[in-house]
């Protein structure tokens, strides 16, 4: 029967990568100076599987390197040598090396890859003592005792502590063609038990991401379906039978129900964006000669796996931030009479239907003198009056930066503006908070999921627009004397001694002026990033759970809208991007004072 | 149905054993270390055991020896995985109470083949 292994490459690869980011986990874990045996032994066992995995499917190169990496660690595990800094540097570039190889392999190339061969002989070298550079030939006598080692061995004496630095058998089939064997005669030694034996629950199973968004996708349907059935008999059924009411709401009830449990299948826990972060501040801080510390907290709470994706970026570049320009020099934290090692915080927790993640640090904390003077410098309204939220909030501007020496690893002031537009874009905020000399918290609040979205259903002319319940913060009728109007446009609007730009809703989706009675405009007040508009609208139908639908993959993108919905009628809505609609008129307003 | 316990911490060994034996008309329980290897095996009887050597929690070696130690296990032949045939792996494996080695990188038909002359 031929069985072709390629079916289980995928597996492979995905067990592989795991066990690198372990090993780095690991490495890391190892220069923090933590004296554990059992470090070691993962770190050999973890190269040990890898390696058995790259033999089983001819991955030659792999299975050499990480063979030398199993080789390092054995030692190191059975007392000889010692593991230090320049191992966990050693580990660090082997496992780069090998993710690259790894990307290559899972793209098909199967060529010879000369950074393997490299991260080899490193390995290699490292293990002889020899210069880093050499790469010594593995060509002494195999040794088998550490490879199979019992258990429980003890360590070897200290005269006989470098003999197995020398060399190992060769990673791949043994010499001679014995493949298996058998310590005694087979006969008869089978266990005769035939009866009927459930197949033992396996934990968890891998399906594929595609698989679930049809899932989610016909769920949605369903809840619309649901929805348009509820509005057509549900006023009839609660006239004339008590049966088909009752049934109405339990279907209902599973249909929601339903549709939480599809929608966790998507959550993944946030331990999958903090796994990237110890290496990046490791790599940070070294390179940087500064001590950082990396504490995370929260990584079992979910997050919708595509929000995950999104959030490594921008969480990327505030944790740069926060070590390249909060964190001091160890010099500089003795002297302002801190410990020489700063701590940047992670942490993440659900609040209500969001999620907010805090990336904190105990550095030096945003310097409002200089804010200040530099945004006046780039001609941006600020003075002395400001509160400091509203210093604190000139850094998300575009073009912003106050770093007195631009680096290469914060970027060049293209910094916390993409990052605010990243979060908003996904439906959360950014904020700031800071004390000079104490140090920095970002706090970044976002939805838990894209697929559903609490909105205040509203009307213009006799269309149906959504408005996501996040941005809404009141809604009231306007007095005509709180409106002013300039040049026969209502513009703005009095709202508790506040004047709000008025934004009406026809302009923004562009709807064509309508001869027909229209009722007195309601104000609905919406604010993003701080900024807050009054939205003019016919009414207001209702709040309701929607499924959002793309416009982007259905049609294409439309500047003031970021999706769709059907409603419960089957009508469409469009789902307005309220950021988008806040930021037109304000780039409207700018250009109207400028002139 | 012969119903084989294959204890392996790598996954894609685990598929790969799986898929071969149960295409081979066996059943298959799968462990993911030696300590939920001897779980399994005390919760079910199997007919064979294919363990790992390297493992955490408890590794192919200690589960050999504790399996040995079960009135039910006695007899029941256990196949190491290893990946290297070396003298000393057969002298401890043979103490421990193991029938026989198999030597990783294994491709599908020697796998078959061994599974089916220790079950006869």
């Amino acid at each position: 029967m031929p069985i072709d292994l390629n079916r289980f490459i995928a597996t492979f690869f995905d067990e592989a990568q795991e066990h690198l980011e372990s090993i780095e986990e690991m490495a890391m874990a190892l220069d923090s100076g933590r004296e554990d045996p059992e470090l070691l032994n993962s770190i050999f066992r973890a190269a040990h599987s890898i390696k058995g995995g790259s033999g089983t499917f001819g991955f030659t190169q792999l299975a050499e390197a990480t063979h030398e990496m199993e080789t390092l660690f054995d030692a190191l595990r059975k007392g000889r040598g010692r593991a230090d800094a320049s191992t966990v540097r050693l580990l660090l570039d082997a496992c780069d090396a090998f993710k690259a190889h790894l990307a290559r392999l899972k793209a098909g190339d199967r060529d010879a890859d000369p950074a393997m061969d490299a991260a080899r002989a490193h390995l290699a070298g490292y293990r002889a003592g020899a210069p880093r550079e050499a790469a010594p030939a593995k060509d002494q006598a195999p040794t088998e005792e550490s490879f199979f080692a019992a258990p429980a061995a003890p360590a070897k004496a200290p005269g006989e502590a470098y003999g197995l630095f020398g060399g190992e058998p060769a990673p791949a089939a043994p010499q001679g063609g014995e493949k298996f064997g058998f310590f005694e005669p087979v006969a008869g030694v089978a266990a005769a038990a035939e009866a009927a034996r459930a197949r033992a629950e396996q934990s968890s199973i891998r399906v594929s991401v595609e698989k679930i968004d049809r899932i989610v996708n016909l769920v949605g349907e369903l809840v619309i379906a649901q929805a348009m059935m509820q509005q057509s008999v549900g006023t009839l059924a609660a006239e004339h039978d008590e049966n088909l009411t009752h049934s109405l709401a339990t279907l209902d009830r599973n249909t929601r129900d339903l549709q939480q449990a599809v929608m966790s299948i998507r959550m993944m826990p946030m331990e999958f964006v903090f796994s990237r972060f110890p290496r990046l501040v490791y790599d940070l801080s070294a390179r940087l000669g500064k001590k950082v510390q990396l504490k995370t907290q929260g990584h079992e709470t979910e997050l919708d796996k595509e929000l995950i994706e999104l959030l490594v970026d921008p969480l990327t570049h505030v944790v740069r931030n926060a070590i390249d320009h909060g964190i001091e020099s160890p010099d500089e934290r003795r002297r302002a009479g801190k410990p020489e090692s700063g701590t940047v915080g992670m942490r993440a927790t659900h609040r209500g239907g969001s999620v907010i993640i805090e990336v904190t640090d105990d550095g030096r904390g945003l310097d409002r003198d200089r804010i200040l003077a530099k945004a006046r410098e780039l001609g941006m309204p600020a003075d002395e009056s400001m509160s400091e939220d509203e210093a604190w909030a000139l850094i998300f501007e575009a073009g912003f930066s106050t770093a007195r020496e631009v680096t290469d690893l914060s970027g060049r002031g293209v910094g916390m503006d993409v990052v605010r537009r990243n979060i908003t874009s996904l439906g959360g905020n950014v904020s700031i908070w800071s004390v000079k000399g104490e140090g920095t918290t970002i706090t970044i609040q976002l939805p838990l999921t894209l697929a559903v979205l609490d909105g205040m259903i509203v009307s213009v002319a006799d269309e149906q627009y959504i408005v996501p319940l996040e941005f809404v913060a009141e809604a009231f009728k306007p007095a005509p004397t709180d409106i002013r109007t300039i040049v026969n446009q209502p513009s703005l609007v009095a709202v508790r001694g506040e004047q709000l730009p008025i934004v009406r809703l026809e302009d923004v989706v562009r709807l064509p002026a309508s001869q027909a009675e229209r009722p007195p405009p309601l104000c609905l007040v919406v604010e993003v990033d701080n900024r807050r508009a009054a939205l003019l609208v016919d009414s207001l139908i209702g709040q309701q759970q929607l499924v959002v639908k793309s416009l982007d993959s259905n049609l294409h993108a439309v500047p003031g809208v970021a999706g769709a919905t059907i409603l419960g009628d089957g009508r469409v809505a469009l789902i307005l991007d309220v950021t988008a609609v806040t930021r037109t008129h304000a780039a409207r307003a700018a250009a109207k004072a400028a002139a | 149905m012969k119903t084989i316990l294959a204890v392996d911490d790598s996954a894609t060994m685990r598929e790969m054993v799986t898929f071969v034996l149960e295409s081979a008309g066996y059943r298959v329980i799968e462990a993911e270390d030696g300590a939920q290897g001897l779980d399994r095996a005390t919760a079910t009887n199997v007919d064979l055991v294919i363990t790992d050597q390297n493992m955490p929690n408890m590794d192919g070696l200690t589960l050999v020896r504790s399996l040995r130690e079960l009135r039910d296990y006695k007899s029941v032949p256990i196949l190491l995985l290893t990946t290297e045939s070396s003298d000393s792996m057969k002298s401890q494996g043979r103490a421990a109470g193991a029938t026989g080695w198999l030597v990783k990188p294994f491709d599908p038909a020697t796998l078959l083949e061994v599974v089916q002359k220790v079950l006869r």
